[in-house]
């Protein structure tokens, strides 16, 4: 079991959270990042926000909890806790496209499952008649980045398009 | 590599992202966004033709609950009338007649064998040609012929030889004029081409053999019995990674008076039924590692006459719902939902005239040309 050094991480609003390095760990950019000796200080994360750092922290906490021999939670329990944590009046959808980016950013794999997982969920089996106003841009490959906030729009405004 | 810069991460991720979140949706999903707009239409079709995006979607799929993304299709050689059934609705109180949609997939065999199904892809046999197609996509494709004489097609399978990364099909054929010599060929997609296999089982052509073959744990299954003497039956199988045949699953006990007549997938295993000749239908799962230490549960037990069941060659078991139904095909009519909890039955005509045959599929995006030539959709 690794010694239980700091990690001080600052979001891009200057917000400093201090935490475990194994829950800091959980993040395989903070990982390299430690193991290319840039933590002495602060890591900073300009992509970031506090609000979204918190929770992202919350997770990973939960998550090394989790393994740990004494406090061991089986996997239902857990899977229950993950789905209790994204439940969407939890967390409204744009803090969960700001999981995603955020779990993408600092490459947490079973977050970002989780969080593309419920993207998708939201969107199955609302689909259909869509008007295309909504969904009313050109799209080029340069310009994908606009198909996500769409698709933001038109998952947030879903229940115009059910029959 | 430097971590990426702030400025660069919008347009890097974000589409890996987008990709990511539409591998998780289901195929009939994708689909439908064609008709969104131009836009979503040249996404979809790009993604569609992508091999390693339809094989993450399958991965993806495979590594869920396959329920909801199961369907049976059935179809008969005597109509031209291919249907699919989306099974898990019958158990949600569904009277919707669309639950059985008449599937017209424009092939060009009129009246064909459903041979079997693997990852999304149906295989079908008319007057010795295979095709196959993906009933979700609607893509088809016919394959070349062996050039096996042939009069008579003894048994035939098809399924996906992991080693390899191939899908496989293996027919057994036999020529008029040299009954006693039983042929096997197997076709390989990636080679695109038949080779012949040493058949070893040449005393076999006393006996049946039920003509589609299950594809289960790397290896296709076909159940042998003879209903004149009092042979023993067995599960004659062949590796698809090997190329080999093997005889080795034994079937389990039955009372006497009873007849095991057919194979299918229970899950991620084999079941063996029997069928209502008797006062009982009854079948069993085999464990997933079948392979010389096997051995057989009972699935279920139906007691016929308390349920209705009249006697019928077509009746058969053909896959289970999420609540523990089992679903069986009864006569060429209807399907019926069994609960084993309470031995109760309830009935869903199919409006089909003649008895049919199935196989159980998932909707998937993998194209029967497998990335390499163009496909017709």
């Amino acid at each position: 079991m690794a010694s239980s050094r700091k990690i001080t991480l600052r979001s891009s609003d200057g917000e400093s959270f201090e935490v475990e390095e194994a829950v800091a760990v959980e993040s395989q950019t903070i990982k390299h990042m430690i193991e290319d000796d840039c933590a002495d200080n602060a890591i900073p994360l300009p992509n970031v926000t506090s609000k979204i750092l918190a929770k992202v922290i919350e997770y990973c906490k939960k998550h090394v909890d989790a393994s740990k021999a004494e406090d061991r939670v089986n996997d239902e329990d857990l899977k229950a806790w993950d789905a209790a944590f994204i439940k969407v009046d939890q967390v409204d959808q744009a803090t969960l496209f700001d999981l995603i980016l955020a779990a993408n950013y600092l490459n947490i794999k079973s977050l970002l499952d989780l969080t593309c997982q419920t993207v998708a969920d939201m969107i199955k089996g609302n689909l259909f008649p869509v008007r295309n106003e909504w969904l009313n841009f050109t799209f080029s490959i340069a310009n994908r980045e606009l198909v996500l906030v769409c698709l933001t729009e038109w998952v947030a405004h879903r229940r115009l398009f059910c029959s | 590599m430097n971590g990426p810069s702030a400025e660069t991460m919008g347009d890097i991720f974000t589409e890996g992202i987008f990709i990511d979140i539409l591998s998780r949706l289901p195929a009939k999903s994708l689909i439908r966004f064609k008709r969104v707009s131009k836009g979503w239409r040249s996404l979809i079709s790009d993604l569609i033709s992508d091999p390693s995006f339809v094989k993450l979607h399958l991965q993806r799929l495979k590594a869920r609950d396959l329920i909801p993304s199961q369907r049976i299709i059935i179809g008969s050689p005597c109509d031209n009338l291919l249907q699919t059934v989306d099974y898990e609705t019958l158990d949600h109180g569904s009277e919707d007649p669309l639950v059985v949609v008449p599937h017209s997939i424009e092939v060009p065999c009129r009246k064909p064998c459903i041979v079997g199904s693997c990852d999304g892809l149906v295989c079908l046999l008319e007057s010795g040609i295979f095709l196959i197609c993906n009933p979700t996509t609607r893509e088809y494709r016919e394959l070349p012929v062996s050039d096996i004489p042939r009069d008579y097609e003894l048994f035939c399978g098809f399924g996906y030889d992991p080693r390899s990364d191939d899908y496989k099909i293996v027919e057994g054929v036999v020529d008029y004029g040299n009954w006693e010599n039983w042929e096997v060929a197997r076709f390989s997609f990636k080679s695109g081409s038949w080779r012949r296999i040493q058949f070893p089982y040449q005393e076999l052509i006393h006996q049946q053999v039920s003509l589609s073959g299950v594809y289960w744990n790397g290896a296709l299954h076909w159940y042998v019995y003879d209903l004149i003497s009092d042979k023993k039956s067995m599960i004659m199988s062949f590796d698809l990674s090997e190329e080999r045949f093997h005889w080795e699953l034994p079937v389990p006990e039955v009372d006497v008076g009873m007849t095991l007549v057919g194979l299918g997938i229970h899950g991620a295993s084999l079941f063996i039924h029997s069928g209502n000749y008797g006062p009982r239908m009854e079948a069993w799962i085999m464990d997933e590692h079948g392979r010389g230490g096997g051995s057989w549960t009972k699935w279920f037990s139906i007691d016929c006459t308390s349920v209705n069941l009249e006697t019928g060659v077509g009746n058969a078991p053909l896959t289970y719902t999420r609540s523990g139904k089992v679903v069986l095909r009864v006569n060429s009519d209807r399907m019926i939902l069994f609960n084993p909890k309470n031995n109760s039955c309830k009935d869903y005509p199919i409006r089909r005239h003649d008895p049919f045959q199935h196989a159980i599929y998932l909707e998937t995006l993998v194209s029967p040309y497998l990335g390499g030539e163009t496909s017709r959709i």
